[in-house]
């Protein structure tokens, strides 16, 4: 009778850490784009190169928060 | 040209600059693939923003009600990886939009691309290695919005360059030979 809810548990668990997996894996992407924004800005310099730095790590911060969300509240 | 907000044609801009770049050169045209290449990916990110919904109302118009029996907590973890996953497909296919660029200098074609996730490739032509250039529209869309290929023959030990999808082709082509023109008046030039 108890196997049922257990079985369940164990399930949930391992579906809430893949999810935190992806969430992680939008972080390594998130990092990845940070360092394409500033290898492409390198090469093509325009005004709006800062803002496109920026934006990248604020996104790249934003992740962090998220897989730091989903261990705790998922 | 094209929108504002997806920028695809620069006529002599000014504040924009590339490595490499001589200190006599003038970028004399900067240009991206039309804005208009971008609606396929921009409709599928759009329907990606109303999918859950889409299987939350199959779930329940058959009956199945599975997404009742999942707690908030997963719920929410999921919609968010989905999102996540949404948002990923747009910044990809937006910084490979806005980092692929065509420039025509004074003396050079260059092409500057973002291959793939860390791969960046630039490839450069000098105007007097030009040999031809031809332009080619090709289907109703491109029809519609004015845009096609422009490809530059250069000599046999350079590759050619192709400006693929680029506004007004024929624009494009007329410019890259008056300048090759103006080029080859000055005999050559001082060219790197």
């Amino acid at each position: 009778m108890s196997a049922e809810p257990n079985s369940a548990l164990i399930i949930w668990f391992i579906i809430k850490w893949m999810i935190v997996i992806l969430v992680f894996l939008y972080f390594v992407f998130s990092l990845i784009v940070i360092k394409q924004v500033s290898l492409m800005s390198d090469a093509l310099i325009t005004e709006v190169d800062p803002t496109l730095r920026l934006l990248s790590i604020i996104n790249s911060l934003v992740a962090l928060g998220l897989v730091a969300y989903s261990i705790v509240f998922i | 040209m094209g929108l504002d907000l997806l920028p695809d044609f620069f006529d002599c801009p000014t504040r924009i600059h590339f490595a490499d770049q001589e200190a006599d050169e003038k970028i004399d045209l900067m240009l991206r693939r039309h804005w208009a290449t971008n609606i396929p990916w921009i409709v599928a990110a759009f329907i990606g923003l109303f999918f859950p919904a889409i299987v939350v109302i199959i779930d329940q118009a058959a009956n199945l009600y599975l997404i009742e029996q999942l707690p908030l907590s997963i719920f929410n973890g999921l919609m968010l990886v989905w999102y996540l996953f949404l948002v990923a497909y747009i910044i990809e296919n937006l910084l490979h939009w806005y980092f692929n660029v065509y420039i025509v200098t004074n003396l050079h074609l260059v092409q500057i691309s973002l291959k793939s996730l860390l791969v960046k490739t630039v490839t450069q032509s000098r105007l007097d290695d030009v040999q031809g250039v031809r332009t080619k529209i090709k289907g109703v869309f491109a029809s519609i919005f004015n845009f096609g290929d422009v490809l530059v023959e250069t000599a046999a030990r350079t590759e050619d360059i192709l400006f693929a999808d680029v506004p007004t082709p024929d624009i494009v082509a007329d410019r890259i030979q008056d300048l090759q023109e103006v080029q080859e008046g000055q005999g050559g030039g001082d060219v790197g």
